[in-house]
């Protein structure tokens, strides 16, 4: 082997290896993007979910919305403590909760509150969207529709942005209401 | 024993004749290793590529089916009147770049009963949510998401209706058989049924689509323009029917008027009220007519308003 063949081949395997190790690199923060928006996707469905089941026993809204419509960064509502057993009549008055579906410091949370807490000051909370994803939550009602019917959009970033992928990802969604009217 | 050394890849081998020659990698070699590289690069750029189409299909699929239920909610929480009188056909774009369009089309249907039973009404809401986008390919495909749902005929309707008439009540005198406990001082001519008098005072046009019980609520609002001679026992009196839209005349539960008439003194009550039920309907348009008249000739009075209300149930009440 001649010094130039060496030096050719050098030159040749160098490109190779930082070709691959670029498209090691890539790939793997591909994949990692990827894994992340599955997380957020996760998470936007959870949490609409979440807002599904719980607002079907709402009994009280502590959030009203215009008749004229209205756009609110918050939900406050009262209804089942035990989501999965509705009953609006039962006499037990910690068999209801109030909740609130808000931003506390990035995080969109849902805080669940006592029995006569109708502004849901104190209480226990869960994360639904962690901050890093940035979420931002609004709850409207539009005028002219049915009293009973609340529109959700929520949005969340993803901090690596997989190829041909938008840095923003949202959910939108529409709560029907069975016992009460949220516009007033 | 090999005399051979050897140095990683390459050997130096020792011929026969005592030359050392030198074998490793050639440039061929490098060349065809580049290619066989290359080629499985590649075919991991196209893995990706289509990760990255099945990402964006997968999230388009996802939007548009957020848009369709969106719409599909917005009208399953109408009501089964709302539907059938509303708008039929509705459509626009979810973005300001109008890459989602929907529509929604809402159509009258009936489940076919096989026994004596009329078919049962429903409404169907068909929610279409349209997008185009790449195929693999880079072709463009229109691809759509749709979604039917229903919202059932009711076991119980309400119809409502408000009027404000200007009619003035006619004096009538009725038949004894029609109503013995009336001796009113009226001129008129009696008629041979209430069904035959032209004294109309509201017509509610209402349209039942299975057979049906009625209850029938309706209120009139007096405004006496003329006191001249009233007596404070002159009365007003109302009845109203069941009109059969095809024959145009009472149906045989109501044959005569729905109950009997409803008196009211002129002076002192302001308003006429009246509760009647009805007998099974079939199935079909009527109008609910009010008819009124008062015993005396004297005094003027006016309708001020009508308001009905009719609550129509499938089970007997």
């Amino acid at each position: 082997m001649t010094l130039i063949e060496l030096i050719i081949a050098l030159i040749i395997m160098s490109g190779v290896i930082l070709f691959i190790s670029f498209s090691v690199v890539f790939f793997m923060d591909q994949v990692q993007s990827n894994i992340e928006r599955s997380n957020i996707y996760t998470q936007l469905s959870y949490t609409m979910e979440d807002m599904k089941m719980r607002c079907v026993s709402a009994i009280d809204i502590g959030s009203s919305f215009s008749a004229g419509g209205e756009e609110k960064p918050e939900l406050i509502f009262k209804g089942e403590t035990d989501i999965y057993n509705v009953n609006p009549d039962n006499p037990d008055v910690n068999s209801k909760s109030w909740y609130k579906y808000y931003l506390n410091n990035g995080d969109m949370v849902i805080k669940t509150c006592g029995p006569m807490d109708s502004t849901c000051s104190t209480g226990s909370e869960e994360v639904l969207i962690d901050k890093i994803y940035n979420p931002t939550v609004s709850f409207a009602y539009n005028s002219g529709e049915s009293p009973s019917l609340l529109r959700v959009k929520l949005t969340a970033q993803s901090n690596k942005v997989p190829l041909g992928a938008d840095k923003e990802i949202t959910k939108e969604g529409a709560i029907r209401f069975w016992f009460i009217d949220i516009a007033k | 024993m090999s005399k051979d050394l050897i140095l990683g890849r390459s050997i130096l081998k020792r011929s026969k004749q005592g030359e050392i020659r030198v074998s490793g990698f050639t440039l061929i070699e490098i060349l065809i290793s580049l290619i066989l590289i290359s080629l499985g690069l590649f075919f991991c750029t196209k893995v990706f590529i289509a990760g990255k189409y099945l990402l964006k299909e997968s999230e388009n699929k996802s939007r548009a089916m957020e848009i369709a239920s969106i719409h599909m909610n917005e009208y399953l929480v109408k009501s089964y009147n709302d539907l059938f009188t509303g708008l039929k056909k509705d459509s626009g774009t979810a973005d300001a770049k109008g890459f989602f369009s929907w529509e929604v089309n809402v159509t009258d249907s009936t489940i076919k009963q096989v026994t004596t039973k009329d078919d049962i009404p429903y409404e169907q809401i068909e929610v279409i949510c349209s997008y185009t986008e790449n195929n693999v390919n880079g072709t463009p495909a229109k691809k759509s998401v749709r979604l039917i749902n229903i919202v059932p005929f009711p076991i119980m309707h309400l119809f409502t209706a408000v009027s404000a008439p200007a009619s003035e009540a006619t004096c009538y005198k009725p038949k004894p058989k029609h109503a013995p406990a009336l001796s009113g001082l009226c001129s008129a001519e009696p008629a041979t049924s209430y069904s035959d008098l032209n004294f109309i005072v509201f017509d509610m046009p209402f349209t039942i689509k299975v057979q049906s019980y009625l209850i029938i609520f309706y209120n009139l609002s007096i405004d006496m323009t003329d006191h001249t001679n009233v007596a404070t026992t002159d009365l007003i009196l109302s009845k109203c029917f069941i009109i059969d839209t095809s024959t145009g005349k009472p149906v045989a539960a109501c044959k005569d008027g729905c109950g009997g008439p409803t008196g009211t003194p002129i002076l002192t009550e302001p308003t006429v009220s009246n509760m009647i039920g009805t007998q099974k309907l079939p199935k079909g348009a009527y109008i609910l007519r009010v008819i009124w008249f008062k015993d005396h000739n004297a005094g003027k009075i006016l309708a001020k308003n009508v308001s009905a209300i009719i609550f129509q149930s499938e089970n007997e009440p």
